[in-house]
């Protein structure tokens, strides 16, 4: 494995601010990209910048190589990485960490809360080949509801949850969750800590298996410099800090202390 | 021109070259191991090992800063015991020359670990004085030379290993420190250690680190390391590793001119897996381009007059 150069192929609007950019990546297909991982992408031209925006990856084209990040601008590093042009190139490591896994389940609901949706296009677009997916994603308002049309394409169901009602549900995931009825035969949720926690109390209490996706400040991406922790719990009940980046960002529901 | 030789000696033991990965930054090297072969490297500074296991600090334990860095993992590793069973020798097999770096609370802690290690294939033992002394209040042990020389001469004295000692930026006179540790009987100084620095958010109005401060690092540091570095040269007859900020070749070189025998690579790490082999490489292109044919003739070469 090693860093690689990639050519951006376009950068759209995402809605919200968001952008969604389209990245040359042969490297990364090498081992294959499962869904749930994450590029660790270089500020270009920005040396002041000395560690790696972290992104999740929102799709990966195995035939034309390339994959897809739905990046929120939050600080300067990510504006800049945002503000790249079709024919610039970027500097990545991409795939990394452990994504999410549909072992044998026949019956997947995703959740996703804003932009915690995006690691779920790939997912539902895997997922799906052999399991029936209904994705539930949360955003602020309507125009915050990424990706409707893979959603839409892919999936058994999509169920839209904004927090003003202007689209879909008026409510929470979990609402959305709820709406649905019925019982899966996996979870695998990504979004912010207080949906995850509601997502993980959901599962463990209806006996779900559960799958989350974690979201940490991050150093090297790959390890080494344990700074990307949360604390997890093993089967004999003993708490301990994991790294988000290599042991994650997926973990199961059971172990993770939120 | 033949290729330049690029292996130095420190403290008796023979390096291919002069770059370490810095101790906190490299781990013990397995997640390395699938971007480069690190038996490559000069030498392997491994994470911090204290005498028993330490789950370090709560999240968030990194912030970005201007071409900088800050961090408070808090020292988190599988204590010595477990280093010595599983993670040194796996070191050892890849083939790297292994530092270990110790972190103690009392004289005695220090001097038990570097003892257990004695028996081990460790090449060299690097001692972290930067953490609290629970004997003193909790007042760090490199702030006082006296507990330097005091933990310089316990661990000396416990092992036949050649020990470096890392030095805290965080003192008034970085060079009493290592005249402290020279006069213990240490074979070798290492520095600078992480800077203790601070960072907020405006938004929330909390500390971005859980910890509230951490250790600065990064280029950010490094004419403050640089300056260090010589002058702790000056004045002391043991070789001196230096650190600080080190992210290509030509940085390492400034490092060498101005009296290092070896550097150390941390900060750059973080940034990308292959940081080191890309600065031995600079090095080594820096001293073709100038005819350098061995890397100990830029040791201390630095022209002042």
């Amino acid at each position: 494995m090693t860093p690689f150069f990639g050519k951006i192929i376009s950068n759209e609007s995402a809605g919200m601010g968001l952008r969604t950019l389209v990245i040359e990546a042969a490297p990364a297909f090498e081992e294959g990209v499962c869904p749930g991982q994450f590029g660790h992408i270089k500020v270009p031209n920005a040396p002041q910048h000395l560690l790696r925006r972290p992104i999740s990856i929102m799709d990966a084209d195995s035939a034309n190589k390339t994959l897809t990040f739905c990046i929120q601008p939050k600080g300067n590093g990510t504006e800049l990485i945002c503000a790249m042009k079709p024919g610039d190139e970027v500097e990545l490591i991409a795939p990394l960490g452990h994504g999410f896994s549909l072992d044998e389940a026949k019956n997947v609901w995703l959740i996703g809360g804003g932009i915690g949706a995006a690691p779920m296009v790939y997912t539902a677009k895997q997922f799906s080949k052999t399991a029936d997916v209904v994705a539930i994603t949360g955003s602020r308002s309507a125009e915050g509801v990424i990706a409707r049309d893979v959603f839409e394409s892919v999936c058994k169901h999509f169920v839209v949850c904004t927090d003003d009602g202007s689209c879909g549900i008026h409510g929470t995931v979990v609402a959305g969750a709820a709406s649905i009825g019925g019982k899966p035969d996996l979870i695998c949720a990504c979004g912010p800590t207080p949906m995850l926690r509601a997502v993980q109390a959901f599962a463990l209490e209806h006996d779900i298996p559960c799958q989350l996706s974690l979201e940490q400040h991050m150093g090297c991406g790959y390890g080494a410099c344990l700074t990307c922790s949360c604390k997890t719990r093993d089967k004999d009940g003993h708490e301990d800090y994991s790294r988000v980046c290599a042991d994650g960002p997926v973990f199961d529901a059971r172990e993770v202390v939120l | 021109m033949m290729k330049p030789d690029l292996s130095v000696n420190l403290c008796g033991v023979t390096l291919k070259n002069p770059i370490i990965p810095a101790s906190g930054t490299f781990g013990y090297g397995r997640d390395f191991v699938k971007f480069y072969d690190i038996s490559t490297l000069g030498a392997v500074s491994a994470k911090g090992v204290t005498p028993l296991p330490r789950c370090g600090n709560p999240p968030i334990r990194i912030a970005e800063t201007p071409s900088g860095i800050l961090n408070s993992v808090g020292l988190q590793n599988p204590g010595i015991d477990e280093y010595i069973k599983t993670e040194l020798p796996w070191m050892i097999e890849q083939g790297a020359v292994v530092i270990t770096n110790i972190s103690g609370n009392t004289v005695e802690e220090y001097a038990m670990m570097a003892e257990k290690l004695d028996k081990t294939d460790t090449a060299m033992i690097e001692v972290n004085v930067s953490c609290p002394n629970v004997h003193c209040g909790g007042k760090v042990f490199g702030a006082d030379p006296k507990v330097i020389n005091e933990v310089a001469v316990a661990v000396k004295k416990a092992t036949s290993k050649p020990v470096i000692i890392k030095l805290s930026p965080n003192v008034t006179d970085i060079v009493e420190m290592a005249l402290a540790a020279e006069a213990g009987g240490a074979d070798s100084v290492s520095l600078i250690n992480t800077l203790t620095g601070m960072a907020i958010d405006i938004n929330t109005r909390r500390p971005i680190l859980a910890n509230l401060t951490g250790g600065m690092s990064g280029p950010a540091v490094r004419p403050v390391a640089l300056r260090m570095c010589y002058q702790v040269a000056q004045a002391v007859n043991i070789p001196v590793v230096g650190m600080g900020g080190i992210m290509t070749g030509e940085d390492a070189v400034m490092f060498l001119l101005a009296g290092c025998t070896a550097v150390q690579v941390g900060t750059a790490n973080l940034s990308d897996p292959m940081a080191c082999p890309k600065i031995i490489e600079g090095l080594e292109q820096y001293m073709v381009r100038n005819g350098i044919g061995k890397v100990s003739e830029l040791i201390g070469a630095i022209i002042t007059d």
